[in-house]
């Protein structure tokens, strides 16, 4: 992407870094995990371990690193939510779930689809994320997520599988 | 279908993303959320380092490219001269601690005591080993009297203090019993001040029996 490489050479600061590619990163957030809230909350993880490492970061993509550490994130919250069977009362989101009402997340999409993103496990989520969203490769998305290729190859097509079940499944009942 | 499906996906994100957008406060606190992680990386630097820090970087870094070069560079220079600075707190820091510790082995009490053991005592005099050993008179005011000697004690009739053969003597000579003659500076057979228990009394003083 031009911006990002824009954005990547001209970020002198960590607050010239943040305005470039909070948008972004925050977009990326919600499609992991689906939640406004929560998305804010990782997002704000992300940059504070982008800032203690930004000296180092700067001269290289801190983009990237932010990126996988937002992922990382993501999916250690899946596990845990998932783990534990129950909706964790630590958020705003959180709360307005146990309340009934739906929290306030990434909205006007396709409908099925959404809710297909939202039945995925938290790492094929984030594959199919990395691919679709951000226009990443296989070898880039492995390096993202710290696995091997061929896992990512396995993810996608578990992943699109589901995917593909879910909106036939949708279209049929509708 | 993968296609469609990718498609379709890109499709979802890209009109999803319409209405995602970080707003101002967001922004504000992503900001303000990353200052004090800086901040708390390097305090532990701040510990020792005595150079002033800007207190206004916000006006420094408002200032535009150039102004925020110039900050870098200052910054660069005070961390230099920090460095330089520490480094000397460092080694004067580092040299007090050794001054102190040898202080405290040095001055440290009852070293000297138990470099010897207690029950250990060590002669006042050389035992003599010669040949003829030296019979200088010992003013009773000088002898040792309580202090063991490595000495045969034999009562003689002349002396009932006792006197001392010397292991250096040689073997062929008996301890003899007969009466003490006396001898200059030996003990008086009629009263007098008893001779020391370290003299040989029959031996005869090679220097003061010539007349």
């Amino acid at each position: 992407m031009s911006t990002r490489e824009e954005a990547r050479g001209t970020a002198d600061t960590f607050e010239e870094f943040v305005n470039a590619t909070a948008g972004r990163l925050l977009r990326t957030a919600v499609f992991l995990v689906y939640d406004r809230h929560l998305a804010e909350d990782l997002l704000q993880v992300a940059y504070e371990r982008v800032a203690r490492r930004w000296r180092r970061l700067a001269d290289g993509d801190p983009e990237a690193y932010a990126r996988r550490v937002l992922v990382n994130l993501a999916i250690d919250e899946g596990k845990r939510r998932s783990r534990r069977r129950d909706l964790p009362a630590g958020s705003v989101a959180d709360l307005e779930r146990i309340a009934g009402r739906e929290p306030h997340h990434a909205p006007s999409g396709d409908g099925e689809l959404e809710e297909a993103l939202r039945a995925l496990p938290a790492r094929q989520r984030a594959v199919v994320v990395l691919r679709y969203w951000c226009d990443l490769g296989e070898r880039e998305i492995a390096d993202t997520l710290g696995i091997s290729q061929g896992t990512v190859k396995s993810h996608t097509a578990r992943a699109m599988s589901a995917l593909r079940a879910h909106v036939r499944e949708g279209r049929t009942h509708g | 279908m993968d296609d469609e499906l990718g498609a379709a996906l890109r499709d979802h994100f890209r009109r999803a993303a319409d209405d995602i957008r970080p707003d101002a406060a967001l922004l504000h606190r992503l900001r303000e959320t990353a200052s004090p992680a800086r901040e708390r990386t390097t305090s532990p630097r701040r510990v020792l380092s005595l150079v002033r820090r800007d207190p206004h970087p916000a006006e420094t870094r408002a200032s535009g490219a150039s102004g925020r070069r110039a900050a870098s560079d200052a910054r660069g220079g005070a961390s230099g001269h920090g460095v330089r600075r520490r480094a000397w707190w460092a080694a004067a820091g580092v040299a007090a601690a050794v001054a102190l510790i040898a202080l405290a082995f040095v001055l440290r009490p009852g070293v000297e005591e138990k470099t010897r053991p207690a029950n250990q005592v060590i002669p006042p005099t050389s035992v003599p080993t010669g040949s003829a050993p030296s019979p200088t008179p010992m003013s009773p005011s000088k002898k040792p009297s309580s202090s063991p000697t490595p000495s045969t004690h034999l009562p003689t009739p002349g002396n009932r203090t006792g006197t001392s053969t010397s292991p250096t003597e040689p073997p062929g000579r008996e301890p003899s019993t007969r009466p003490s003659t006396p001898q200059p500076g030996g003990p008086q057979p009629t009263g007098g001040p008893p001779s020391s228990a370290s003299q040989p009394p029959h031996r005869p003083t090679p220097s003061r029996a010539t007349p």
